[in-house]
């Protein structure tokens, strides 16, 4: 249906480029739904494997989870400087031909740096609610991992609208900078830095 | 071949998480876990004590000792009034609190993820406490307390100073609106860090900060109020 629309060009692309993020969307809300679900309905344990190093700090858990955060959250940094430049958005400016391999590497390296703080997030503690900073916290965690699944398959569909890459980095970039609000501010409050020295 | 770039993203991704979790699963099954495999291979002689009662906080804040309170910073020794010790575990990581009040003695164990209650007794400077998590031993004079807990199959030596309010041991056991049992413990180290771990219904989270002026601590959009264990003066 799609295919046949693009072929005989009866459908400005404008307005039906958003249907090609149905999928994707939908993809990522499963992936949303199936984290908050697990982390609901599975028993938090309390501890789990502890990543690596940090032992001489009081709460060495905690700390490593902090770190990869705080250095997912550089690299999304990166994402949005990056982004701005490629589309033009900095005046004076132009992109360089190697911005969008820094967008897309710092834009792996921080999925990749959150991974593991979301598995012992999910694994240890689970979906909670019990005040609104944790519930805040627990409900951008899916929609991160949602936003992040909805637009990695995006990417591969050609005729998106302009908005939609913009408007689903947005929201990972803000969700991204929430948990890390929501939970290692905190830690920072408690504990300062996270790093050993 | 580009357009492939997302997917093998994604797909990373999800390698490292499978591979975490799977990780996790198997350590953890691996390990001695602290309900059934240490509580029966380390405590067969143990006194049975209730799963998930924390231990009772000795004394109402407003017993007629509380004029005496005073004069238990100054000789801490002295059997009449509760005293309480907080510290690190050696290396870091868990704090421990002590309060010996007369020839009882509560402790608890906490990393801000797990927790131990452990009572006994306590008597000519030497207490020996137990509890469903593990066991603590140590000696203690008018400063602070030394010895070794056992929790959850790990050994932990500490040396713990001798503190007074408002830093000690905080407890709150109590039903919240709705129903939910709520159990908590916090243990307020000398530079201010609170080192907790608040159970709603069958959740165990690290503890909110504890309003250490009322006590009081929301939970759930229900304000409760947690007591110092050994009392507030």
């Amino acid at each position: 249906m799609t295919t046949e629309n693009r072929t005989t060009h009866t459908v400005p692309t404008e307005d039906r480029g958003w249907q090609l993020l149905l999928v994707p969307v939908a993809i990522g809300s499963l992936v949303a739904f199936t984290l908050g679900l697990y982390g609901g309905l599975h028993e938090g344990t309390g501890v789990a494997i502890n990543i690596a190093g940090f032992a001489d700090h009081p709460a060495p858990t905690g700390a490593v989870k902090v770190t990869l955060a705080t250095g997912a959250g550089v690299f999304a940094l990166v994402q949005i400087a990056s982004a701005m430049v490629m589309y033009g958005k900095i005046p004076n400016v132009s992109a360089p031909p190697w911005s969008g391999s820094l967008h897309r590497w710092s834009g792996r390296i921080a999925f990749l740096l959150a991974v593991p703080v979301a598995v012992h997030c999910l694994y240890a503690a689970g979906f909670k609610a019990y005040d609104t900073r944790i519930l805040l916290h627990s409900l951008l965690g899916c929609l991160f991992f949602g936003a992040f699944a909805a637009k990695m398959l995006g990417l591969r569909r050609e005729g998106l609208p302009a908005w939609a890459l913009p408007v689903l980095g947005g929201v990972l970039f803000t969700a991204l900078i929430g948990l890390w609000w929501t939970t290692a501010v905190r830690f920072f409050g408690t504990f300062g830095s996270p790093l050993p020295f | 071949m580009a357009r492939n770039g997302p997917l093998v993203t994604l797909a990373a991704g999800g390698v490292l998480a499978g591979g975490l979790l799977v990780a996790n699963v198997i350590n953890t099954a691996d390990e001695p876990d602290a309900d059934q495999a240490v509580a029966a291979s380390e405590q067969a002689d143990a006194e049975p004590t209730e799963t998930t009662e924390p231990a009772p906080a000795p004394a109402e804040t407003d017993e007629p000792e509380q004029a005496d309170a005073e004069t238990a910073e100054a000789q801490p020794a002295n059997n009449a009034d509760p005293v309480t010790y907080v510290g690190w575990v050696d290396g870091g990581g868990t704090s421990v609190a002590i309060v010996i009040n007369g020839d009882e003695a509560t402790a608890y164990v906490c990393d801000g993820i797990t927790e131990a209650w452990l009572t006994g007794t306590a008597g000519a400077g030497e207490l020996s406490l137990t509890g469903d998590d593990g066991e603590l031993t140590a000696s203690y004079n008018e400063n602070y307390a030394t010895g070794e807990a056992v929790v959850n199959g790990q050994i932990q030596r500490f040396t713990i100073d001798y503190v007074a309010p408002p830093e000690g041991l905080y407890q709150v056991a109590d039903t919240i609106v709705g129903g939910a049992e709520v159990d908590g413990g916090w243990i307020v180290l000398p530079d201010g860090r609170q080192i907790g771990v608040l159970t709603v219904g069958a959740d165990s989270q690290p503890a909110p900060e504890l309003d250490l002026e009322t006590g009081q601590v929301t939970v759930a959009d229900t304000t409760i109020t947690a007591d110092r264990v050994g009392g507030a003066e």
